[in-house]
């Protein structure tokens, strides 16, 4: 286990803290006038990096072996990303038949 | 107990060890979650494809929820996270005692958290936030959201915070048979897998509902 | 060893004490061979149940111009010997959810895969053998509930076992759509439920508790059969449970997850806007696609291993079948689509999702061409189980090819919610699975039970029920040429119609005289479960690991320890070995091949 040996309970304050950072971030993100995409972009990046902080330190999966973080980053993201892949431009079709 | 990456893949694949060099309790917790996330996706993703669609333009959220607010919620249960790994990490050290004491800790998160969500409801159906849509004359309908806006708010919170209630009970128990020194340290681990991943789906349904902008 | 007190410690952990009392050996139990024979029994009551259904509809739609006062009992679906026609509707929608749910999931995953998971990893039991006792005792209620919603008020659910919302979404649509729709959205919760905790098993079990030497590549097939499937559950479910959740707020809290605005029912408008019937359709068959491939594929790993025991020749292209397994598992959930062509999807998405269904159709042909290579030139012993495995394999021939007409958007305009579908789905689906079901049945019924079937018994079975089940739904394929609808109460209203009842009559009989064929099964399997010939451990002389325990296993599979494996199990009429099969425990290396799997 490749905790820090003097403190093996650092990792939890330092990621909390950069959870904390990262959350006022994304609130404060908003506040810059970006083009929406742009916005959209940057708040799913970070979140993506909330979810790789929380899975891979608080979860452990960082100091498990690869294989489990490996499955669980299959079965959740690429099962959810087809589902997100069809219904999205399913959505924009429906979208744009609709009269507005 | 890390994964000697020395060992060859014969030794992890052959039988007679577990291929991701962990017990079968774990495993199967991973496997689990896995489940339970797409659960949680699929729902995210009705939602999004509903918001997407939707004649009546989705209200901006600023405009429905105080967002700091509920920034507020997202700090708490992740702080009650930070409490979780220390117990973890606690129980795996033999330290049963300060295990004990931070999974308490994350109890007190976990109910400050539920305690928010509650008075988010509260304030929200005082709004005129219903099931059906907003209530004609409300405050909501004056915004003119769409039915779903408000649909889809409740299913997702309140799937998430029946997640969290079970989470609660599960980590009650693990407190109380820690300190009667009936947990195992691998049991300990199980409600922290638990617990983090209901902080998890939070994150993400704090980031999809509440900050996309309309 | 490392390797034993691994499995000390896994056996203490799980099969310390053998239970004494009645309760907890039989009804309550832990033990995988007892809950795999519960969810099998079960499944077969259901399958009576669903089996009855068919024969109603089958009924209806040969004579609709007759009266049958002697069905004035069922009060509910008869009047004055006419069938009430949303009975109809009820009576199509419980025989699909039944059969696709209650049985062809349940028979071979829940009950061979309880039965032969451990036996085939060399373990004393399950990972978490509570947990399996739990999901038995979570799938009953559900058979329950789902069997109860034909006596509440207004019947049962009458939407399809597709349950299409805005049909299933307003409680006043039909009268199914009240209290049975309901119980049908609970008792799948139930059943989701109890299939999710199998698969955790399964798969943990699968990947964990293999004994030393069974590496991945020399599992059975049916072992990579039960492994992908509960993968393909534990993935596909959770969007139908999403999607019910929704549609049990639409019924019952005034959502509009699925109902769309404009509605008008019986003069009134619908107070519901917003909705999409679609979103219901894209989520039910993102399970719906994976759920069809969970049905069919342990009868594909059945297949391959009864196969090498009646041909004595290991299966052709291991490795292929395994990476076409894998492609299948794969493949099948980006194919969902070609059940929406004419949903008013858009049609972009329908070219992709056509051609991700004519891709499946390739592993699909490598599995079937091995096959055949696996039997040429083999010495064939034909036994019950060995007729059974050709039965799927014509099956998936003569189900699977219709598929591929299907999967062409074009073409599907003209066949969907016709007899072809109908025709299509039993063929591959139903059929492969029932007959993987019955040759698995046939095979390892010897380890269940210690005794063996009675194989002349078996042999009639089998000819009556593939000759009346081609003779059943072949001509359905012509049928739903001509325009035959699906779902409809009297055909024959319509003039174009008119002259296909005389196949529509020849289709019903072969179906009755399928569904008595079904009886010298229940006979053969009760009987022989109590009288039959007691059976030796190995009475197939089969290379299997499950083939080392006795004959029916005990408390713990292995009398004494677990044994280790040193080769693949399909080492038949190996050059140099003094039998004509050399068992996946033995250790000695045999001929140039030593060692090679």
């Amino acid at each position: 286990m490749s905790e820090n040996a003097s403190n093996p309970y650092k990792i939890y304050t330092t990621t909390w803290i950069a959870l904390l950072i990262i959350t006022v971030a994304m609130l404060a993100a908003e506040k810059f006038h970006m083009p929406r995409w742009f916005l959209v972009l940057f708040l799913l990046a970070f979140m993506m990096v909330k979810a790789i902080m929380i899975g891979g330190n608080f979860m452990h999966l960082r100091y498990e072996h690869s294989r489990i973080a490996f499955m669980v980053f299959v079965g959740i993201l690429v099962t959810s990303l087809i589902l997100f892949a069809f219904l999205t431009p399913e959505a924009a079709s429906v979208l744009a038949k609709t009269p507005r | 107990m890390s994964a000697s990456h020395a060992v060859s893949a014969d030794a992890h694949w052959g039988g007679g060890v577990s291929p991701f060099a962990a017990s079968w309790q774990k495993t199967m917790m991973w496997i689990f979650i896995v489940t339970d996330a797409l659960l949680f996706s699929a729902l995210l993703c009705g939602y999004g494809y509903l918001r997407m669609i939707s004649p009546v333009p989705w209200p901006e959220t600023t405009e429905v929820f105080s967002i700091p607010f509920i920034a507020f919620m997202t700090f708490v249960l992740i702080t009650s996270s930070m409490f979780m790994g220390t117990a973890v990490t606690a129980a795996r050290l033999g330290d049963m005692k300060k295990a004990r004491n931070n999974v308490v800790l994350t109890i007190l998160g976990g109910l400050v958290f539920l305690g928010c969500q509650a008075y988010e409801w509260s304030h929200i159906i005082h709004e005129g936030a219903r099931l059906t849509g907003a209530l004609p004359g409300s405050e909501l309908a004056h915004l003119g959201v769409p039915p779903q806006f408000p649909s889809s708010f409740f299913l997702l919170t309140g799937f998430h915070g029946s997640h969290v209630i079970s989470g609660l009970v599960i980590l009650i128990i693990t407190a109380t048979r820690t300190s009667m020194g009936k947990t195992p340290p691998q049991g300990v681990e199980m409600a922290g897998l638990y617990w983090h991943f209901v902080d998890l789906v939070w994150v993400f349904i704090f980031t999809l509902f509440y900050l996309l902008p309309s | 060893m490392a390797h034993a007190e691994t499995h000390a410690a896994e056996a203490h952990g799980h099969a310390d004490h053998a239970p004494q009392s009645f309760i907890w050996k039989y009804v309550f139990s832990k033990d995988h061979k007892v809950i795999g024979i519960q969810y099998y029994v079960t499944a077969m009551f259901m399958a009576l149940i669903a089996g009855l259904l068919a024969m109603t509809i089958r009924l209806q739609l040969a004579w609709p111009e007759k009266t049958f006062p002697s069905l004035n009992f069922l009060t509910k679906g008869y009047t004055d010997g006419v069938m009430n026609p949303e009975f109809y509707a009820m009576l199509f929608t419980m025989h699909g959810t039944i059969m696709v749910f209650f049985v062809l999931s349940t028979a071979p995953v829940s009950g061979f895969g309880n039965m032969l998971i451990p036996l085939q990893v060399g373990a004393r039991d399950m990972a978490f053998p509570f947990l399996n006792g739990l999901s038995f005792w979570t799938f009953l209620p559900g058979c329950i509930v789902i069997l109860s919603s034909f006596f509440v008020g207004a019947g049962a659910a009458a939407g399809g076992w597709t349950s299409y919302p805005p049909l299933s979404a307003l409680r006043s649509a039909v009268p199914g759509s009240e209290m049975g729709q309901t119980l049908w959205i609970i008792g799948m919760v139930f059943f989701i439920a109890s299939f999710t905790m199998g698969g955790l098993n399964f798969v943990t079990t699968i990947l964990n508790m293999r004994t030393k030497g069974l590496s991945m590549m020399r599992m059975p097939m049916t072992l990579w059969a039960m492994f992908l499937v509960a993968v393909l559950g534990l993935l596909s479910f959770p969007a139908l449970t999403a999607a019910s959740l929704m549609l049990l707020f639409d019924r019952h809290f005034g959502t509009s997850f699925f109902i769309p605005s404009g509605l008008v029912l019986s003069g009134q408008v619908v107070n519901h806007q917003g909705g999409s019937p679609l979103l219901w359709q894209h989520l039910f068959w993102f399970l719906g696609h994976p759920e069809v491939y969970i049905l069919m594929l342990p009868a594909l790993g059945f297949t391959s291993d009864i196969m090498v025991a009646f041909c004595r020749k290991p299966i052709f292209g291991y490795k292929a079948m395994v990476g076409a397994m894998l492609a299948i598992s794969g493949l099948s959930f980006v194919v969902w689509g070609h059940h929406m062509f004419v949903s008013g999807m858009s049609p972009y998405l329908g070219m992709a999702f056509a051609v991700g269904t004519m891709l499946i159709a390739v592993p699909s042909a490598v599995k079937t061409f091995n096959w055949l290579a696996t039997l040429w030139r083999s010495r064939i012993i034909f036994k019950t189980p060995m007729l059974w495995a050709m039965g799927v394999v014509s099956l998936f021939i003569s189900g699977g090819l219709s598929g591929i007409w299907l999967g062409q958007t074009a073409l599907d305009i003209h066949f969907h919610d016709t007899y072809f579908v109908v025709a299509h789905f039993h063929l591959i689906m139903a059929g492969a699975a029932l007959f993987g079901v019955f040759g698995a049945t046939a095979f390892w019924f010897p380890k269940m039970f210690g005794r063996m079937m009675n194989d002349t018994l078996g042999k009639i079975h089998f000819w009556f029920t593939f000759l009346a089940y081609y003779c059943t739904f072949f001509p359905m394929h012509y049928i739903g040429l001509a325009g035959h609808m699906r779902r409809i109460y009297d055909p024959y209203q319509y003039e174009f119609l008119k002259n296909l009842q005389p196949i529509n009559q020849f289709i019903t009989i072969s179906a009755f005289i399928l569904g008595a064929s079904q009886i010298l099964f229940f006979i053969n399997y009760f009987w022989s479960a109590f009288r039959g010939e007691k059976a030796t451990d190995n009475p197939w002389n089969a290379a299997g690991l499950e083939w080392t325990t006795p004959s029916p296993p005990g408390h713990g599979n292995w009398p004494g320890e677990i044994p280790e494996v040193h080769r693949w199990p399909f080492d038949y009429s190996v050059p140099g070995a003094e039998k004509d099969f050399v068992l996946q425990t033995d250790p000695a290396p045999i001929g140039d091949k030593a060692g090679s799997h």
